[in-house]
């Protein structure tokens, strides 16, 4: 597979992680992560023709839970955790679009 | 050149459960701010997702009742995206395997049916409520009682043509949703949110244009008014040589307009992956066909019950079981009455004219099923008249008075008997010898006259029909 | 120690309280050096001590846990503790529920004292990504105790406390167990919940025991194991009990070795201890037989594939909005997003989730991302064929012993070879267990691993205890 990261390449991938990396953090980052996914490429090696991916370890059956109500009694701890809040919202600089 | 316009609708309908979909806490409308929340729908650290059954169940009867396949296995998947009103920094969804697939949904517009395509049923959580403009707050503020209220986003394939289709397929989807108990229909309260995705292409072209997506439709009168916006707006873009642009757009049905949601469109890498925290959606075929036995008898079935059956027009039965609280009405008051066609008219005519008017619903109304009914019933045995039987009518909707009870109490019923208006006309004719002479002149029309009389003297109770006939005779000379 | 200090607690010769005193007295005296815990609070550890205490005196409810001092990792939530994960990103949080485990660990009685120091996120193998400064290795304070659970190895290598919960994502608590000279158990995937753990890679993190001895370990498992409703990865598997089929005996049983994990660039000294080890379980009466896992080489790559990716997904919640660090500097929204994540994420948590979202992104995924699920399967299938034959698989737990502060951080690909011997069971599901089985020449220690079936953590306890009562390494401390 043997992908080319730039530093352009961590600039796209840090916007879409939210994460604000300088052009120096981009450029660091970009070197380490080239070495570690010219590691990680030697997986293009194994043949897995006809192989399921596997997204979990151990075979699971579904997990259910009935449809009734139970109150958490936890709203108020988990405001209190809130950095801004303003009439019980979890307050945020202006949504735009 | 001739443009057709290719839509399809997302509709997205809140799940009637009494939980949510990841956890315990109440999905109940109006709740103060951050009340219905707890560790699992707040996105707090180690908290993890359990599964309704009941919203399954819920989704399932969606499927089925669409006509599609059903998955037994089928996979929720994470979907990556930053949003304040989404506290995991991803949303709980399905992708490459859904619940349902394939199927269809046969909507009447004007008097033809079309069929829509249903691409796809997939389960996934909503987030929660962004609130701008909060008194006292500089930004937005966030309120996550519905973050993880159980959706199904339903995924209609590219077949509307006309904001009408998209109404009518919509109008339709929503009944078919309330028939089968699984969403209130409330699209004020966001039970139901409908986005559509737009492009127009030559007339007799195959290939797609490019498609604009409409958001923030939440009533039948914005989606149409935003579909034919929309028509019109991308119509005029290529009459005049332009390239539509692949967007987002908000609909504002104040302005009358949409307006593009971003000016750089940041594409969208969702970066999908089955999610760890959920085992695979398994759900048995025993479970898959007893949801399917247990289905309600729905619009479309019913509509053709109502009209093959019970002799109702293609039109009075789809107006009947266009609310299905109007529908179970009628059948309670068909129930045991031999003229369901009379009783449709009613119902349709002058219940729900009145409950229009003074803005009664259905649920509240104090006339029940059954009296109108028997109301029916005393018409068709001719015990009342028609005219007597509005009267009748009026009391029974003011009062919730059984129509026997009035009718006795006032002594309504019709004289039928041939002996007692025979006298009457008797009566009448001795004191009018000289109308009956004219009459007998050929001035036929002081038949009219002679009811009336005739009517008078018996308190409106003279059966019509038979006093018309009656008159005629005696007039006549017999 | 938990299961002396519990017969002594039966029979009155100490107190909980005394006990607990006793830890923290040592944790003042040795944690300024090691750093091994981030918080350990005196009033909050002796409330608890007191009601252990009283619950004795009652002969209300007591089980071989209760009045036990226990250091929970600080990636597990205790009501009443904060929350740190050791990072910056969460300083501050008070977390609004207890895990499961904690739970269980409370109901049991047993004290759950302090919360120790980690990898940030748990995201290392040394212990050295801490918010808060490294841990050091009790056995030599210019090494590392390994990672990521490398504070709950050094508090209970230096007798800190009774015994300890530490988690396991790649060998995290496997290899500090290895490197610290004590006993450290990964459990099978969905044996325990992880309902309250901060989740670092979903389909691979586990929360096990790391003690003195096994028998503490069968007894620590045996309290926190079980399904749980609020887990839908746990299951519903029954729990028995792990000191009942603790033996001395090993006749009978196959152990497989695979040459795949000597290849593993291992130092002599690790090397030789371990084929001793191997040998003294042959002399102890178990058939040790040849396996193969041919996949073994593609463990670390897969793993550093997967792990990642799940991260970056994790990790997203944390953006200043409904709790942990919010930056000065949001005056938008996108502003508040970026500047949060990166004053409050370190650099080997920031390099994961930039991997993680790279191998997840459009064009990429079926590349990296799918194809690591392959692989995975693949790994698994190994084992599966393996089990066919062999009741347990025994490995080195490291390549090498604790390697010195500062050896391998600017080396993220050489750090991440130290999981090559443990991250095949994570991706496998299967259980796992270290124990002592030597000391290179500069007294350092090394482990031994024996891998088992799915759920059959019985058979992996069984012979990690006879082993060690064959042995004497166990029984030496740091000084």
């Amino acid at each position: 597979m043997c992908s080319n990261i730039t530093a352009a390449t961590i600039r796209q991938v840090a916007t879409l992680a939210r994460l604000g990396l300088s052009d120096a953090d981009c450029a660091q980052y970009a070197a380490q992560c080239q070495k570690i996914l010219a590691f990680v490429d030697q997986l293009a090696n194994v043949d897995t023709a006809h192989i399921e991916p596997m997204a979990h370890p151990t075979a699971q059956p579904t997990a259910w839970r009935d449809d009734v109500v139970h109150s958490s009694g936890e709203a108020d701890a988990i405001l209190q955790n809130a950095p801004a809040q303003q009439a019980r919202c979890f307050a945020v600089p202006q949504i735009i679009g | 050149m001739n443009y057709e316009p290719v839509i399809g609708l997302e509709i997205h309908a809140q799940l009637r459960t009494q939980s949510k979909l990841f956890c315990a806490c109440s999905t109940a409308f109006g709740a103060a701010p951050n009340t219905n929340i707890c560790a699992v729908c707040t996105g707090q650290p180690g908290a993890l997702p359990v599964l309704n059954r009941t919203a399954v169940e819920f989704a399932l009867r969606a499927g089925l009742a669409t006509h599609c396949t059903i998955a037994e296995t089928s996979v929720f998947a994470r979907k990556n995206y930053f949003y304040p009103d989404l506290p995991k920094g991803y949303q709980i969804s399905q992708y490459d395997q859904p619940l349902c697939e394939h199927g269809y949904l046969d909507c009447a517009i004007d008097d033809r049916t079309k069929r829509v395509s249903i691409t796809r049923i997939h389960m996934e959580e909503d987030a929660g409520k962004s609130l701008h403009d909060v008194v006292g707050a500089a930004g937005s503020c966030v309120d996550l009682n519905r973050s993880s209220v159980p959706l199904i986003e339903i995924v209609s394939g590219p077949d509307l043509r006309s904001a009408d289709e998209c109404v009518a397929y919509l109008k339709t989807m929503r009944t078919l949703l309330m028939y089968l108990g699984i969403c209130d229909g409330n699209m004020q309260e966001g039970s139901l949110r409908c986005d559509a995705n737009v492009s127009l292409r030559p007339v007799g072209t195959e290939k797609f244009g490019t498609r604009a997506e409409l958001k923030n439709i939440n009533s039948f009168r914005f989606l149409e008014h935003a579909i034919a916006f929309e028509i019109e707006r991308q119509t005029e873009i290529l009459r005049s040589g332009g390239t539509v642009i692949q967007e987002t757009r908000l609909w504002d049905e104040k302005a009358g307009r949409s307006e593009s949601m971003r000016s750089k469109e940041e594409a969208h890498d969702y970066r999908y992956f089955p999610d760890p925290d959920l085992p695979p959606l398994i759900v048995a075929r025993e479970w898959i066909e007893k949801t399917r036995a247990e289905l309600p008898e729905l619009p479309e079935a019913k509509i053709a019950r109502y009209h093959s059956e019970l002799g109702l027009s293609a039109y009075d039965a789809r107006v009947i079981t266009a609310e299905q609280s109007l529908a179970q009405y009628f059948e309670r008051a068909v129930h045991g009455n031999s003229a369901p066609k009379k009783i449709a008219n009613w119902l349709t005519t002058e219940l729900v004219g009145r409950l229009n008017t003074d803005g009664t619903t259905l649920a509240d109304t104090k006339v029940q099923p059954a009296d109108l009914g028997a109301l029916v019933n005393l018409i068709e045995s001719g015990k009342i008249s028609g005219k007597i039987a509005k009267t009748v009518f009026d009391e029974m909707y003011q009062t919730g008075a059984t129509p026997d009870t009035i009718v006795a109490r006032d002594g309504l019923a019709q004289v039928s008997d041939t002996g007692t208006l025979e006298k009457a006309i008797d009566d009448i004719m001795a004191a009018q010898a000289e109308n009956v002479a004219l009459y007998r002149s050929g001035k036929i029309s002081v038949l009219g006259f002679f009811v009336g009389q005739v009517m008078k003297a018996t308190k409106g109770q003279a059966n019509p029909q038979l006093l018309n006939e009656l008159l005629k005779r005696k007039l006549g000379g017999a | 120690m938990i299961t002396q200090q519990s017969e002594q607690l039966a029979r009155g010769d100490i107190t909980s309280v005394a006990l607990t005193e006793h830890y923290l007295a040592r944790v003042a005296e040795k944690n300024p050096q090691l750093n091994a815990y981030l918080w350990c609070d005196t009033a909050h550890a002796l409330a608890q001590a007191r009601a252990a205490d009283q619950r004795r005196a009652q002969k209300k409810n007591v089980t071989p846990l209760t009045g036990i001092p226990i250091a929970i990792k600080d990636l597990l939530h205790v009501t009443g503790a904060p929350t740190t994960c050791a990072s910056k990103m969460l300083a501050g949080f008070q977390p609004t529920f207890s895990a499961t485990v904690v739970e269980r660990l409370q109901m049991a009685g047993a004290v759950c004292f302090g919360k120790t120091n980690m990898d940030e996120f748990a995201m290392g193998a040394s212990n050295e990504n801490s918010a808060f400064g490294p841990v050091r290795n009790p056995w030599d304070p210019t090494r590392t105790p390994g990672g990521s659970s490398g504070g709950s190895a050094a508090a209970v290598a230096a007798d800190l406390c009774s015994g300890a919960l530490g988690s396991d994502t790649g060998g995290s608590i496997r290899q500090p167990a290895a490197m610290c000279g004590i006993v450290g158990l990964k459990p099978t995937y969905g044996r325990v919940s992880r309902y309250g753990l901060v989740a670092f890679a979903s389909s691979l993190d586990q929360i096990g025991p790391m003690t003195h001895s096994v028998k503490d370990s069968a007894l620590l498992l045996g309290a926190i194991a079980g399904h749980d409703p609020r887990d839908s990865t746990s299951l519903d598997v029954p729990v028995p009990d792990y000191t009942a089929t603790l033996s001395t005996d090993v006749r009978g049983l196959t152990i497989g070795i695979a040459e795949e994990y000597f290849e593993a660039g291992l130092t002599p000294a690790v090397e030789s201890a371990v084929r001793a080890a191997i040998k003294t379980l042959q002399d102890l009466g178990a058939r040790v037989v040849p396996v193969h896992l041919p996949h073994t080489k593609y463990a670390v790559p897969t793993y550093y594939i997967i792990a990642p990716a799940e991260a970056s997904s994790n990790l997203a919640r944390f953006d200043g909005i409904r709790f942990g660090h919010r930056s000065p500097h949001s005056d938008s929204l996108r502003a508040l997003y970026e500047a949060s994540r990166s004053e409050g994420f370190g650099p080997e948590v920031t390099r994961r989730i930039v991997l993680g979202t790279y191998v997840l992104s459009s064009g990429y995924y079926d590349a990296y991302y799918r194809k690591a699920q392959q692989v995975r399967a693949l790994i698994t299938h190994d084992f599966t064929q393996a089990f066919a034959t062999v009741d347990a698989i025994c490995t080195p737990t490291t390549p090498s012993t604790a390697f010195r502060l500062g050896e391998r951080v600017d080396d993220p690909v050489q750090m991440y070879l130290a999981d090559i011997c443990t991250s095949s069971c994570n991706l496998a599901g299967l259980p796992g267990i270290s124990v002592p089985c030597g000391f290179s020449e500069n007294n350092l220690p090394i482990g031994l691993q024996i891998i088992g079936k799915n759920f059959d953590e019985a058979c992996v306890l069984r012979i990690a205890h006879a082993y060690e009562q064959a042995t004497e390494w166990h029984k030496k401390k740091p000084l």
